[in-house]
């Protein structure tokens, strides 16, 4: 049963990386495009 | 100045790359490893058999082995647009280098996450300081370093050729990466994908790879896509500043 716990860490731990820096990355998008907007009506 | 933003606007910087209609095809992509990703858990559980020797763990090999794929393929991209931005001194070929060096360092983490997870129960260690796991984590410090060179450097110009430079001669690492487990004896195991006479499994494993590692391509094309449009709007930034 203890060796499931490393398969699900694997797998579990590679799905949170690759979510976790799409998010990152569709955050700066939105930021980036925000500030790019308010400087051109600036 | 009016003239440099409209060569950086995001879209036109995405239709003028040598890979057109990558920005256009993100959502494909992105749909795409997101159904391929889902199906590779029945894959790799329920159609590949249990490995007689290693039992479960042998399951890590589906998102292990894609992983380092992907991240030796992204480095292949930016070996490719260095050369290319050095020849010609074209502004998107160091968006693209960049941002595949990103994507891999991403990719590369996984496989240092997953690695030690299948070594545990197998071979009863984390880590061991064999060639291909020590060449594994050379690399990623390599490209840890080309990120953390460009931060240091506020000049465009000369952040794009400096990090060009060390992407072409940190790609260096990955033929030794390949090769480490047929030059040196290891515990990692050698060649068994690529290997005289077909691939070392049975035809159910090699399916369940084989749908990793087009999901893993879709994702690395749409994390790409994603990855290039920041680096666009970032330029975009600097050039308003």
């Amino acid at each position: 049963m203890r060796v499931w716990a490393y398969v699900i860490a694997a797998y579990g731990g590679s799905a949170l990386l690759y979510v976790a820096y799409l998010l990152h990355l569709l955050k700066q998008e939105e930021a980036l495009k925000e500030r790019l907007e308010g400087g051109d009506r600036g | 100045m009016e003239a440099r933003r409209q060569e950086l606007d995001p879209e036109a910087v995405a239709r003028g790359l040598p890979w057109q209609g990558l920005a256009t095809a993100r959502r494909y992509f992105g749909a795409g490893a997101l159904i391929l990703l889902a199906l590779l858990l029945p894959a790799a559980f329920l159609h590949a058999p249990e490995d007689l020797e290693q039992g479960p763990p042998q399951r890590i090999f589906y998102v292990h082995v894609p992983a380092a794929w992907i991240a030796f393929l992204a480095f292949f991209v930016v070996f490719v647009a260095s050369i290319a931005l050095l020849a010609t001194g074209r502004s998107r070929y160091d968006l693209l280098a960049s941002a595949s060096a990103e994507v891999g360092v991403v990719f590369t983490t996984g496989v240092l996450i997953t690695g030690p997870l299948w070594a545990r129960p197998i071979w009863g260690v984390w880590w061991d300081w064999d060639p291909r796991l020590t060449s594994v984590l050379v690399l990623w410090l390599i490209y840890l370093s080309y990120l953390a060179l460009r931060t240091y450097l506020p000049d465009p110009a000369r952040r794009a050729r400096a990090s060009a430079v060390l992407g072409i001669v940190g790609f260096l690492d990955v033929p030794i990466i390949y090769f480490s487990v047929s030059w040196w004896r290891a515990l990692h195991p050698s060649h068994v994908i690529i290997a005289r006479g077909g691939p070392r499994m049975p035809p159910e494993m090699f399916h369940a790879l084989l749908l990793g590692l087009a999901g893993f391509t879709l994702l690395y094309l749409y994390l790409l896509a994603v990855r290039v449009r920041v680096g666009a709007l970032r330029q975009m930034e600097e050039v308003g500043e």
